[in-house]
């Protein structure tokens, strides 16, 4: 049987508490009651875990959902200065980035016409190869880097020090940093 | 109209489920949330602006319940009680029987 089923009074009781809270949003515009639910474990064995949001550099705070080593819901962390428990719609719905399926996991090059699979290394060497190629006919501000909106902190420094310290250029950018953009 | 004394009964043991609005007194909102959560059935949360608490009251019976609304207008720090929700009386028996639409059937 499944774990997460509630009862049928636990369910009457959080639709009366629901009821309660849309009332009041109506009579209170803004009116937030984040603390309920906020209870680790809450729902069997769901675990509410913090984390910051990876789809731009705001840096809002979320809580995710974790059941069974899988993330299945995401809301707004209420202790976040940030963005104190809203979130966007993307940073709502950004679980579902995780389990996409068309997510690219593992290195790809095109090779006459279809994209195959091929070792990390094999890729690298090949965007070395055409960067030093470009660079050596067109200079150094031919080439640009342009990261994802789920890099780390230390994936943007490194990226900084490739680009300016060691290629010699500015043209570096993130979604990290252009917001609206959409995160590859 | 009187209720026969068997469905008086089931209703009496319907275990009532209510949510309501509290509207607490000023500055009493973190005080009157821990008072109305050390009430036996009775699951309160208060806004994070601190200006109202939602209350959920799960009781054994309509008397329980009522007894409950009374110790409630009783607490000063209350200013307004505005229900919300109630659970409604579980369907009787016969009243979970599939109704045949007879222009429906072939």
């Amino acid at each position: 049987m499944n774990s997460n089923l509630i009862t049928r009074r636990e369910f009457m009781k959080k639709t009366a508490f629901a009821s309660a809270v849309a009332t009041a949003a109506s009579l209170t515009p803004g009116v937030t009651f984040a603390s309920w639910g906020r209870v680790d474990g809450d729902t069997n064995d769901l675990q509410w875990k913090k984390t910051p949001c990876r789809f731009c550099g705001v840096g809002c705070g979320l809580l995710v959902g974790v059941t069974q080593g899988r993330a299945v819901a995401a809301k707004g962390d209420p202790d976040s200065p940030v963005n104190k428990v809203l979130c966007c719609a993307k940073g709502y719905h950004s679980v579902l980035a995780l389990y996409g399926k068309d997510r690219i996991k593992k290195a790809m090059i095109r090779k006459n016409g279809a994209l195959i699979e091929v070792p990390m290394s094999e890729a690298l060497d090949l965007v070395a190869s055409k960067m030093k190629e470009t660079i050596d006919q067109y200079g150094k501000d031919a080439v640009a880097f342009y990261g994802s909106g789920q890099w780390t902190i230390p994936d943007g420094y490194v990226a900084s020090k490739l680009m300016k310290g060691a290629i010699g250029t500015n043209n570096l950018e993130a979604t990290t940093r252009v917001y609206a953009w959409p995160a590859p | 109209m009187s209720l026969n004394p068997e469905t008086a009964q089931r209703r009496e043991h319907k275990m009532p489920i209510c949510s309501y609005i509290v509207y607490p007194q000023a500055g009493q909102c973190v005080p009157l949330t821990t008072r109305l959560n050390a009430l036996t059935g009775c699951d309160a949360t208060a806004a994070e602006n601190r200006e109202l608490i939602v209350l959920v009251t799960e009781t054994n019976s309509q008397a329980e319940e009522k007894e409950l609304q009374a110790t409630l207008a009783r607490i000063p720090d209350i200013q307004c009680l505005a229900m919300t929700f109630e659970q409604v009386t579980p369907p009787e028996p016969e009243m979970l029987k599939p109704k045949m639409n007879k222009e429906l059937l072939p």
